[in-house]
């Protein structure tokens, strides 16, 4: 592996085990804020029962998971020093205020909630639990944010002087449409791994023929939020989707394994064999018009094919060297006036030349064949995006199902009769984690070959640091984080077991 | 509301987690460890020398 490759895979590995532990803190920190406002409203003790067994849960994956997300930061200095400077001035920003919200809103909240139970008065202790759930969903919030920035960079301007991006307009990277899309879709995906989560341990108890009145309306609360949650998610898939469309349409284009281009109006395709060789999709069986209306909101639109855009790319790429050699210019004679005037001509594409430096150093002699090898290293992996995105939907699907049948059976007040409806929600357990975790491989290993979607090349990001380094510190890193998996799993199982009337719960601080 | 055996279990592991931390920051990611760009270098590393 080369030291692209390797700091790609040590920045993939640190994601992916933080957010093992990010949904379930985003989805329980709702629960626990649902589950108390009923006992404040009520007054019934078995709600407060509820809120502090839950809410051990909540701190144990809270404590084993916060920082997880710290040695991401660590590696932009090292691993990622060229993308850091180039687009700092603008991912800096969100970045640093997630820091304040996590560390200053979440974690002093998360102390109020365990430790002010005979301090506060009740009122006030619900407001902690939803201002921790508040600064929870605020956190995510930015991260997002700076995430959105990366797949679509709108509020910057290129800068040859400081050879940055730099903000001009902060309010459009906040409310960039991707982001938002991102931030509901992704919490809502939290929403549904704790809800999961509750239904999931609930089911074990009345499976075990144990704390029956506790697992049943922990498993209502569970039931009604979750399929709010999932079929949110949904919906709000539908407009990370749309966003896509219209912003990174060579991502949909690989998410659909669709090389040539789907006239109007889109279908979607629900199965097929990716061919990368042959450029083709076998066995497809598509649904009429869906994917005209996700992707377009509209009958009448066609969808780019793979094709269509890689040959874009090549005009982008010709364009894009207009720019490279104005800035070359520039480099020799800062203040050459027809140099900047063409430089801001043909910026927007500046990146799609920088393609070509992943073919040779001297881009602006590019040749046509070279152009050609550019424009089709923008095709991301056809393959993996479509079977991610059609395994994370297919779960999708399935959480409602489960929740909607929850649901009924709550209504129905037949929770704990149907022993294979408890299996299957035990089952799921895992699920809502691979769902989540497929939705970022969609999300991220479809941006490549960007790290800035057509501005900046993810090769030309990374730091020239050593491989022997990278390699290091990944190993230390997949040790260190599984260490904490398994200590997180052995709590979670130990005070599961234990149950929400083990003695030992009584001891208080 | 943390039963006793809980609390002192995660402050262990708080505290473990937090050396390992130090320990790998100071191992790769110190300052020392960091490439420093400046525009020029940058400018140098996508234009060319």
């Amino acid at each position: 592996m080369d030291l692209v490759e390797l700091s790609r895979l040590q920045f993939a590995v640190t994601a992916l085990y933080h957010f093992i532990f990010v949904p379930l803190t985003l989805g329980l920190s709702v629960l626990l804020g649902i589950m108390e406002t009923v006992y404040v409203m009520t007054g019934r003790e078995i709600w407060r029962d509820l809120v502090k067994f839950w809410g051990i849960l909540f701190g144990i994956n809270f404590a084993m998971g916060v920082a997880t997300g710290i040695t991401m930061e660590f590696q932009f200095g090292t691993n990622w020093a060229y993308y850091s400077q180039y687009v700092g001035d603008v991912f800096g920003a969100p970045l640093a205020i997630e820091g304040l919200m996590a560390f200053f809103l979440e974690a002093t909240f998360v102390g109020l909630f365990f430790f002010a139970w005979d301090k506060l008065s009740k009122i006030q202790h619900l407001i902690a639990t939803w201002l921790l759930a508040l600064g929870t969903n605020f956190s995510a919030l930015w991260i997002l944010i700076a995430n959105g920035w990366m797949q679509y960079p709108v509020g910057a301007h290129f800068n040859a002087d400081t050879m940055r991006m730099e903000v001009s307009d902060f309010m459009e990277v906040l409310f960039n449409p991707v982001a938002q899309a991102k931030f509901v879709h992704t919490v809502s995906a939290g929403y549904v791994t704790g809800s999961v989560f509750v239904l999931a341990i609930s089911a074990w108890y009345l499976l075990k023929g144990r704390n029956a009145e506790f697992a049943k309306r922990s498993m209502t609360v569970a039931a009604s939020f979750g399929l709010a949650s999932a079929l949110s998610v949904v919906v709000l898939g539908d407009e990370s989707g749309y966003t896509a469309g219209q912003n990174q349409k060579m991502k949909i284009a690989a998410i659909e394994a669709m090389w040539e281009t789907e006239p109007a109006p889109a279908s979607f395709t629900v199965f097929g064999l990716p061919d990368l060789a042959a450029h083709k999709t076998h066995m497809e069986v598509k649904v009429p018009w869906m994917l005209g209306l996700i992707a377009t909101r509209s009958a009448d639109t066609p969808v780019p094919g793979i094709s269509e855009l890689v040959g874009i790319a090549q005009k982008n790429i010709a364009d894009g060297l207009i720019a490279y050699k104005a800035l070359a210019t520039i480099k020799k004679d800062p203040h050459d006036a027809q140099a900047r005037k063409e430089l801001d001509d043909h910026v927007g594409h500046l990146g799609y030349a920088l393609l070509l430096k992943n073919i040779r150093p001297d881009i602006e002699n590019a040749t046509q064949d070279e152009i050609v090898r550019a424009a089709n290293s923008t095709i991301p992996n056809v393959p993996v995006l479509f079977w991610s995105f059609r395994l994370m939907v297919g779960l999708g699907l399935w959480f409602i199902a489960l929740f909607a049948f929850s649901f009924w059976l709550s209504a129905k007040r037949q929770l704990d009769r149907w022993r294979p409806y408890l299996w299957a929600a035990l089952l799921t357990l895992p699920l809502p984690w691979i769902a989540a975790e497929l939705g970022w491989v969609v999300a991220e290993y479809g941006r490549q070959p960007w790290v800035i979607v057509g501005v900046m090349p993810t090769a030309l990001g990374v730091s020239s640091t050593t491989t022997t380094n990278v390699t290091l510190s990944l190993l230390g890193f997949v040790l260190f984080y599984s260490a904490l998996l398994v200590v997180d799993f052995y709590l979670l199982r130990k005070y599961i077991k234990l149950g929400p009337d083990a003695p030992q719960h009584e001891e208080a601080a | 509301m943390f039963p006793v055996l809980l609390r002192r279990e995660i402050i262990l592991m708080l505290a473990l987690k937090a050396a390992l931390l130090t320990l790998l920051y100071f191992l790769f990611f110190s300052p020392a460890h960091r490439v420093t760009v400046t525009p020029d270098s940058l400018r140098a590393h996508l234009v060319g020398p």
